[in-house]
């Protein structure tokens, strides 16, 4: 049996990686071969040092972590970190909301009494006047003298 | 938060082996913990999550190892590197030889013997770590044993 193809076998029983069947051929060479015994027994002793070699998180790893997310994610995609004061955003949402509603009254009271006669010509309806709301009939529930059905 | 409480000293130990540097090590868990965090919704098992940070930490030490050797081969500070390390407060404590054995390894026989050492994964997540098959891990974690026994041996004589 190739010393190779055995000290493969005694590297993955020794991970518990290897099945008890394929073993045993490996176990009854190593009993004969100086070789492999040398292997298998620097390898147990590295395993033995590595489980012993034990060592703590560094301190202030995890504040320093946090810290950066928390900057991550007030980091628009171009990079750049936005600060701005929250009584500015809502100044500016209030008076968005003002020019709005100046910009809608305005349009409003611009929007001539003809223009609006003009577009109720325009479109054939029966238009019955009320207080205070103004209702307009389709055409097609007319009869022929132009009096409602 | 529960994978990084879970995760984040498997991960340092990792790095500290695989770069033989504390303060690297530390630059890397840091990066690769800020890169989960911004990806978190992505991954649906423990497993995965398990397989990318270690996949993620490799991958970064790899391009530490390769920039340092960059240095070196630009006739720059290797000797001050090795100082630096050596003054190490971390590596005070470890065992000496251990240090100089990895450090010895190739970087592809290192990675699967810290993995599999000083992390404990199993041969199915190192293959999905380095992208590779279970075969191919133990052929490799069987070199770098046998490769690690040689060095002892020169270095220290019969185990
Ligand atoms: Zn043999």
């Amino acid at each position: 049996m190739n010393c190779d193809f055995v000290q493969e076998r005694l590297s993955a029983f020794l991970d518990r990686e290897e099945s008890t069947d394929n073993i045993e051929a490996a176990l009854s060479h190593l009993y004969g071969c100086e070789s492999c015994q040398n292997f298998f027994s620097t390898a147990v002793k590295l395993h033995s040092l590595a489980s012993d070699d034990r060592m703590s998180y560094p301190a202030g790893l995890d504040e320093s972590i946090s810290r950066k997310i928390g900057r991550k994610q007030n980091t628009n995609a171009l990079g750049y970190q936005l600060r701005i004061p929250v009584y500015v955003v809502s100044m500016a949402a209030v008076i968005l909301l003002i020019v709005s509603f100046a910009i809608g009254f305005m349009l409003q009271e611009n929007m001539h009494r003809d223009e609006i006669n003009a577009i109720l010509k325009a479109v054939p309806s029966h238009v019955v006047y009320g207080m205070p709301t103004q209702v307009v009939y389709p055409v097609s529930i007319r009869d022929s003298k132009g009096a409602m059905r | 938060m529960a994978a990084y409480n879970h995760h984040k000293t498997g991960v340092y130990r990792f790095c500290c082996r695989m770069l033989n540097d504390r303060e690297g090590a530390k630059d890397v868990v840091q990066d690769v913990f800020i890169k989960f965090f911004q990806n978190v919704n992505r991954f649906d098992g423990e497993t995965s999550v398990k397989v990318w940070l270690y996949k993620s930490a490799r991958n970064k030490c790899l391009n530490m190892i390769r920039d340092r050797g960059k240095i070196r081969n630009l006739g720059g500070d290797g000797d001050e590197l090795q100082e630096l390390l050596s003054s190490d407060p971390e590596y005070s404590d470890s065992p000496q030889m251990l240090r100089k054995l990895l450090d010895d390894l190739p970087a592809d026989y290192r990675e699967v013997l810290v993995m599999r050492e000083w992390n404990g994964l199993s041969y199915a997540e190192i293959a999905e770590a380095l992208d590779t098959t279970v075969s191919a891990v133990k052929s490799r974690l069987f070199k770098a044993r046998k490769m690690a026994s040689e060095i002892y041996k020169k270095l220290y004589g019969d185990v």
